[in-house]
């Protein structure tokens, strides 16, 4: 999987985020993707291969694994993660917009420096502020869905050594036999953790921008 | 090693503000732990489950015997390792980078205040304001003249906590490899758990050769705490003897002579051995542009660097044999990137003329006439 891609549309928001941002961006690259990436991908592996089944009947052991896994583990953090880096791209695509009406101003004669255009660096307020809030938000509420996911799926976040199965074509209840259940329980836990993580300093950082914003005001009417 | 690119360009930004010791112990994280895991453990470990052979035909007695025997691979446990030793450096980088953000935000307010103060005229409160900002500026651990960062101060505590912890972090790893698996692994495995109906022998796949990168592994990481201990050693005797000429200060005779033995110990240190992991911040691939890059800071040291380090002498009288991590970038790196835009009266040093810049401007009868 390339998140190369990623990485560099994310750099570019990077610039107009707030300190909190720039945390959670780094926690993401190097906990979440870079685990995912390095170890959890190789981890869940040989996840079919090494799932086996105490029978010897053809198609039984497809079936079971297909009933107690829809989705693998790695293609739902896969997708959390890109779902959870999406609204990020609402902000880049508003101070786009921004930029490109400063140019057009500029083409129709009024006075901006083109150099000041280029370094400026934006700052979080009117309109990009109900952006970046809105993706903040965006960004809890696909994270909380995605654990949710995650418990209802699997019915916890352990994964279990033995799994008993009686879907057609199985003749009989089989056991069934997890590959690395332990190995799999700990990276569970650990994306869990940083989940959690990420979900805080998403919640800490839309705090900061209200009450920034609630102070600028109370100092306005003041 | 492509994937561990993430890590690895943070990290060569935590490089450049890193004492002469920081720098040894990250080449050894990045040659001899990431570069040997990602190429020559990854494979060796690669048929762990597939070639972990048990003595029963009983089905899922491998799967759970070789569970119990490896609840965590040593390749996922080293990366672990790695990424949680390399985090207190990460800490640090911000916070140099937030105090190189105060420092730029200072500079920026100055300049529009020399500009406001130019036109009203008020030449004295000027001058104590510098002199009030400059104060703020060594307080912050940024040194005005020669554009480096000083761990001094909060920087300094910074700095110490983040190798604490990293030395507490490569114990707590070490130590628990030693309980999940001792030192050596065994060919031989008996394994008794449900479903296998007696103890069964289960046989480990390729047991010396893992043994060989156990032990290196072991060995770079007992080395890799050795380099942090000796920095904690470097950072504290630095520390003490700063307190001790301190103590000294009063006395003139020993002023010239450190003034004169300063910047060469400065520029002994910041020469430093290993390999230099500069690049250029804007490259023309698209590179990420990680949280901590910032091309206007590093250009402006570049500037800065230049035109002041005649101030770098005169001011170093209070400043003693501190650490000093040049934060400048270097030359053949600079002229890839493009020029900044600075305004227009930016460059024009409107303080009040030191003895050495009046001296420099005017001709010397010494000089060569062309």
């Amino acid at each position: 999987m390339d998140w190369g891609t990623l990485q560099a549309v994310l750099g570019g928001v990077n610039k107009h985020s707030t300190s909190i941002g720039k945390i959670w961006l780094t926690v993401l690259f190097i906990f979440r993707i870079m685990i995912l990436v390095v170890a959890a991908e190789r981890v869940w592996g040989d996840e079919q291969q090494d799932f086996v089944c105490n029978t010897l009947q053809p198609g039984c052991r497809n079936v079971c694994y297909d009933h107690f896994f829809p989705i693998s583990h790695i293609r739902l953090w896969a997708l959390q993660l890109i779902f959870v880096s999406t609204p990020a791209l609402l902000v880049a695509m508003h101070v786009a917009y921004t930029r490109h009406e400063k140019k057009r101003r500029f083409r129709n004669g009024e006075k901006i420096d083109i150099e000041e255009l280029k370094n400026e660096k934006i700052h979080i307020r009117g309109p990009l502020w109900w952006t970046y809030t809105s993706s903040i938000f965006f960004r809890i509420v696909f994270e909380a869905v995605f654990m949710y996911v995650f418990y209802y799926m699997y019915d916890g976040y352990q994964m279990p050594r033995l799994v008993k199965c009686d879907a057609w074509p199985c003749p009989n209840t089989v056991d069934c036999f997890v590959s690395r259940p332990t190995e799999k329980t700990t990276f569970t836990i650990f994306m869990l953790a940083v989940s959690g993580i990420c979900m805080m300093l998403n919640l800490a950082e839309l705090c900061y921008l209200v009450i920034k914003i609630c102070m600028k005001e109370s100092r306005k009417t003041t | 090693m492509g994937e561990w690119s993430f890590l690895g360009d943070f990290l060569e930004k935590v490089h450049k503000h890193s004492t002469v010791v920081g720098k040894v112990w990250l080449t050894v994280l990045f040659i001899f732990r990431m570069l040997v895991l990602g190429t020559a453990a990854e494979s060796s470990w690669g048929d762990e489950q597939s070639d972990f052979m048990c003595d029963t035909q009983q089905p899922g007695c491998e799967n759970v015997c070789y569970d119990k025997a490896f609840p965590i691979s040593h390749v996922r446990f080293w990366v672990l390792q790695i990424i949680f030793v390399s985090t207190p450096s990460l800490v640090y980088m911000g916070h140099a980078m937030h105090t190189v953000r105060m420092e730029e935000k200072r500079k920026m307010k100055e300049a529009e205040l020399e500009a406001r103060e130019k036109k009203n005229g008020g030449d004295a409160y000027y001058q104590q304001k510098c002199s009030l900002a400059e104060k703020e500026a060594k307080l912050s651990g940024w040194d005005e003249a020669g554009g480096q960062i000083i761990l001094r101060g909060s920087l300094l505590n910074t700095y110490v906590y983040s190798i604490l912890i990293r030395t507490a972090m490569e114990v707590a790893f070490i130590v628990g490899q030693y309980v999940l698996y001792g030192i050596f692994l065994e060919t031989l495995y008996i394994c008794q758990r449900a479903p296998c109906p007696h103890p069964v022998n289960c046989y480990v796949s390729r047991p010396t050769e893992k043994n060989v990168f156990i032990v290196f592994m072991l060995a770079v990481a007992v080395l890799s705490l050795f380099l942090s201990l000796a920095e904690l050693y470097h950072l504290g005797w630095k520390k003490a003897k700063e307190r001790c000429s301190r103590s000294y200060k009063a006395s003139p005779s020993t002023v010239p002579s450190r003034l004169e033995s300063a910047p060469q110990a400065e520029r002994a240190q910041m020469y430093t051995p290993p390999p230099d992991f500069n690049q250029c911040l804007s490259s023309p691939n698209g590179k990420f542009i990680s949280p901590f890059s910032n091309k206007m800071a590093s250009q402006q040291n570049t500037a800065n660097f230049a035109t002041e380090r005649v101030h770098g002498q005169e001011d170093a009288a209070g400043e003693g044999p501190f650490i000093k991590s040049s934060y400048a970038e270097s030359p053949e790196v600079a002229s890839e990137c493009a020029a900044p835009a600075f305004p227009e009266n930016y460059f024009n040093d409107k303080r009040r003329f030191s003895k050495a810049s009046r001296a420099s401007s005017k001709a010397r009868s010494d000089d060569l006439s062309v």
